[in-house]
């Protein structure tokens, strides 16, 4: 891991505008899906991206992208502004950052082999030229796939072996950022972790960069260097992976903690102490005002109805200036407070 | 919502639409949706992703059942939501002394919620028991498989310890045990029994209340090997 900034991502935003009947009137609304987040990715590092569904995880992947447009920030890869770029332009950082896909089953075209399907982003960019057969088979290789099995078509595999097929497609192009969304969700568990190490494998030789989405807490805990915890469009908490699990600061990163059931509780491992909290995530269309998870958190006073907490270090001013370098821990509460005891100790054996 | 949990209500007894209703109401209300009054008169559209669980429960409790089968209640959930709703069902078991069947890929939930666990692969079960006991200590190559390859059991970074394979299409079962394909501890079986015979249910040697379907001679003994070795 190198400590060249690879993403810089700025006061991002996507907000869809749509019109919406209200009694005889028709009122222009917005659904603030991405409302304002920063963040950074070096090179080789692995950056975590967990929450509810409607927290704008995907949409932040699919504006990182630019599979979809800011309304709002700014997005740099190398330095360069990317933000607005128009599709022309867009070819060399498709080069650059691919995307891996939750669904191996609609994420694949049906109808074409699975040698048609590595071989197009080959053609695109112009690689391997008079080779791509090869380079096709190699690709295959890597991931684990009977090489020979090029002319068959996704149905003839299982779903982890399309998934591999998803994973070889971004790798074709010789990425330096993959945004892995959901990856292994859609899978079996005895075949997730297959999928998961042949992620670090390949992180690994090839000197991957990730954002890797998901709402498995275990899997990003297994697999990311850094996580950001996002709530309703914003990023509530945000630092290396040791202090959001070990010590969250954020009430809403503690309850999503919390929440998730523990395997260890069958190996006698005391139950930790359960927060739980009341309704559903309320809709992006209209917020709440001020704090976003004040309606949901049991701290919540009336300084939380009416200031936005902005995202800061809890213990001080100093690294709250460092975050853009990385390396610190910042959350957005009012009241932050640390919690140790949310996850269990897992004894290892062996 | 109310007509369809009313419905359900009039099918097994003879009451009016008004006391129905009344039912459906006084349900709702207990799995905890605010407002029942009103939100009986609501569609499901209308409803979250956990208040329409929550409705579905009540549905499912309105006739007082002795068996409640929970078919992966909370996998479509956000985790606080499904906490949420795993609470729910547990204090609604004690409240109506159902039993429930919970059917679950989700290993976690099942040591959260069951009393006892069937752990089931191709069509069959290969390992029962008291739910914390095989999940402390499994029995069976596919339980142990299952849970070894959970990324909470490993280091940090470490590889996950993956079983090798995938399942087996159930047109074409392999023969003898049909986790043999997959199974690391079959060169330990003398002879080629994992190939030929599908093993019957049996004691596991050295535990007491638990069964498998392995032909491991000692199971227990053999996994607790594999353990340290890793």
């Amino acid at each position: 891991m190198s400590d060249k900034t690879l993403l810089k991502v700025t006061d991002l935003q996507r907000h869809f505008p749509f019109r919406e009947v209200q009694g005889l009137k028709m009122v222009k609304a917005t659904v603030k899906a991405v409302d304002g987040i920063s963040f950074t990715v070096k090179e080789g590092q692995t950056l975590g991206l967990v929450g509810e569904s409607g927290c704008g995880k995907s949409t932040t992947s699919r504006l990182v992208t630019r599979l979809d447009e800011p309304t709002g920030g700014t997005v740099e890869f190398e330095g360069r502004d990317i933000t607005h770029l128009k599709e022309h332009e867009l070819r060399e950082i498709r080069r650059n950052v691919q995307m891996i896909f939750q669904d191996p089953y609609s994420s694949l075209n049906p109808r074409q082999t699975v040698g048609a399907i590595l071989t197009t982003p080959l053609r695109v960019h112009g690689l391997h030229k008079g080779k791509e057969k090869a380079r096709v088979q190699e690709l295959l290789a890597l991931v684990g796939l009977n090489p020979e099995h090029i002319n068959r078509y996704p149905s003839e595999f299982s779903g982890g072996q399309r998934q591999r097929i998803g994973i070889a497609r971004a790798l074709a192009v010789e990425p330096k950022l993959i945004i892995a969304d959901e990856p292994v969700s859609a899978l079996d568990v005895s075949i997730q972790a297959q999928v998961m190490n042949l992620l670090a494998k390949l992180r690994n030789e090839l000197d991957l960069a990730f954002i890797f989405v998901a709402h498995d807490l275990g899997v990003v805990r297994h697999f990311c260097d850094q996580v950001a915890v996002m709530y309703l469009g914003k990023i509530v908490e945000y630092g290396d992976k040791k202090k959001i699990y070990e010590a969250p600061e954020h009430p809403y990163t503690q309850a999503l903690l919390s929440a998730a059931p523990d395997i260890n509780v069958a190996r006698g491992i005391a139950p930790k102490e359960r927060i739980r909290l009341v309704g559903d995530v309320p809709s992006p269309i209209d917020p709440p005002s001020g704090c976003r998870f004040r309606t949901r958190c049991w701290k919540a006073q009336d300084i939380c109805a009416q200031q936005e907490p902005p995202l800061v270090s809890a213990t001080s001013e100093e690294s709250t200036r460092t975050f853009r370098e990385g390396g610190v821990h910042l959350q957005a509460c009012h009241f932050p407070e640390v919690k140790t005891d949310l996850v269990a100790e897992v004894e290892h054996s062996a | 919502m109310g007509g369809q949990i009313a419905e359900a209500y009039r099918a097994h007894n003879k009451v009016s639409k008004q006391v129905a209703m009344k039912r459906a109401v006084e349900m709702l209300d207990l799995v905890g949706i605010p407002n029942p009054q009103r939100r009986a008169n609501s569609y499901p559209h209308e409803f979250s992703g956990g208040m329409r669980q929550r409705a579905m429960i009540a549905l499912g409790l309105v006739n007082n059942p002795k068996l409640l089968i929970a078919d992966e209640p909370t996998t479509a959930l956000d985790v606080t939501v499904q906490a949420q709703i795993l609470d729910l069902v547990n204090d609604l078991q004690k409240e109506f002394g159902s039993a429930v069947i919970l059917i679950t890929h989700d290993l976690a939930v099942v040591a959260e919620t069951a009393d006892d666990i069937l752990v089931m692969y191709a069509g069959r079960g290969v390992e029962k028991g008291s739910a914390k006991e095989v999940l402390a200590q499994p029995s069976h190559p596919y339980t142990y498989g299952l849970l070894q390859s959970l990324p909470s059991h490993s280091e940090d970074l470490e590889e996950l310890k993956a079983i090798k394979g995938t399942p087996p299409s159930l047109l074409n079962l392999p023969s003898g045990c049909s986790f043999h394909p997959r199974c690391e501890f079959k060169t330990q079986v003398e002879g080629d029994a994992c190939w030929t015979v599908l093993p019957e249910w049996r004691p596991t040697p050295g535990l007491s209340n638990r069964e498998i379907r392995c032909h491991l001679t000692d199971p227990v003994a053999t996994l607790q090997h594999d353990e340290g070795v890793r």
